[in-house]
């Protein structure tokens, strides 16, 4: 369960925009708030989304903390793209492609903005449910499905810019 | 397409998923910070060098901790009996080690945090509202309570002492505190020489919390 969580904690404040050299304090301090408002907990959303709402507020302070601290910008490998479009298929370099996936999906996330991001991260990266990310970001379920929309469409348009494509 | 993105954008969120879980030796060093700052923040709580409620819970918890660590273990922590919670501060507990950054992050209001704007605009940090007292007025009772517990099986008097886990269970039976209260029981059914009970209970505890630091004492009481 702590690993679980550990996890949780630690792939979204990477996605959230946290460098990496500050990730274990931020991470740090999730747990911290965690620990102390545990009794407050009530059920609600589930803990992992509950824990996501402190990831998000944890990981906005310390990007304004690292706002100046340089931040290598990773090239996108012009084949990426390519790759993106060909089926899925295990080979001998897929690690590879993991590797630059991610690197390409951070450039993507820290294009949109903060309410985007959170809620592409939620339901399509931690597959939580639109109406508990609904929940966590306080807005009403036909809010959330119509910024998700919106949110996906501008993460697609991100892409194809990135990817030096012609957006459709 | 199950996540409706377009196929290139749902490739890249498939194939990126699980890219950011971090490594397993980041994973353990951060275990043993987060012990660590924990400790450091009982320790701060209660030197009483802040006077917010936030950091009165986190010394209420960190009481509680002791106290149950006491009961249950002599060193081992509460974190390691709770399933759903962080890491356990078992081996740090004895000796806190503060360190600067151990100054909290000031965490949002009370309320269920579920309720959160993720817009970084909340520059403005949000007001510094007081924790729900009634939180934190629970935790220190069940704490003190399971003080009184332990006294009562110090001086040996386990009849005494299983009174007061009565009493435990009736006001708070889905208390913060209860790994320790359950572990408290088997020692004090020993204590009041109720043998075959202690072994039940020790059997069931195992049972329920089978990663507890304190099973292999539990097992061992009434030896």
């Amino acid at each position: 369960m702590y690993e679980s969580c550990a996890k949780l904690v630690w792939r979204n404040l990477r996605r959230l925009g946290v460098p990496e050299a500050a990730l274990e304090d931020a991470a740090q301090d999730v747990f911290l708030v965690v620990h102390r408002r545990l009794p407050e907990f009530e059920g609600r959303s589930s803990l992992r989304t509950w824990i996501f709402g402190i990831v998000l507020r944890v990981a906005a302070r310390h990007r304004r903390k690292a706002r100046g601290m340089l931040v290598r910008e990773t090239a996108i490998p012009s084949e990426l793209g390519q790759a993106l479009s060909a089926p899925a298929h295990e080979g001998p370099f897929e690690r590879t492609l993991h590797h630059q996936a991610t690197a390409l999906l951070h450039r993507v996330l820290e294009r949109l903005d903060d309410e985007r991001r959170a809620l592409l991260i939620m339901v399509d990266l931690e597959q939580t449910s639109v109406a508990e990310a609904a929940e966590a970001l306080d807005v009403n379920l036909n809010t959330a499905y119509s910024r998700l929309r919106a949110a996906r469409r501008a993460f697609e348009t991100e892409l194809s810019s990135l990817l030096g494509e012609t957006p459709k | 397409m199950t996540t409706g993105l377009e196929q290139k954008a749902h490739r890249l969120v498939e194939l990126a998923r699980a890219g950011d879980d971090p490594s397993a030796a980041q994973l353990l060093s951060l275990h043993g910070a987060v012990a660590a700052r924990v400790a450091a923040q009982g320790a701060i709580a209660a030197s009483g060098t802040t006077a917010t409620g936030k950091v009165a819970a986190a010394g209420a918890l960190m009481k509680g901790l002791v106290v149950a660590s006491a009961i249950a273990t002599g060193a081992a922590g509460f974190f390691a009996l709770q399933g759903a919670e962080p890491p356990a501060p078992a081996a740090v507990m004895p000796t806190p080690v503060p360190r600067p950054s151990a100054v909290a992050p000031t965490p949002r209001p009370p309320e269920p945090a579920a309720a959160v704007p993720a817009r970084e605009t909340e520059a403005s940090t949000p007001p510094n509202r007081v924790l729900k007292p009634a939180a934190s007025l629970r935790l220190q009772d069940e704490a003190a309570l399971l003080a009184e517990v332990q006294g009562a099986l110090r001086s040996g008097q386990g009849n005494v002492a299983l009174a007061k886990l009565e009493s435990y269970d009736r006001r708070f039976p889905t208390g913060m505190l209860r790994a320790e209260a359950d572990a408290a029981r088997v020692f004090a059914l020993c204590s009041a020489g109720r043998v075959e009970k202690a072994r039940a209970a020790a059997t069931r505890f195992v049972q329920r919390y089978p990663s507890s630091p304190a099973a292999a004492r539990v097992q061992a009481a009434c030896k």
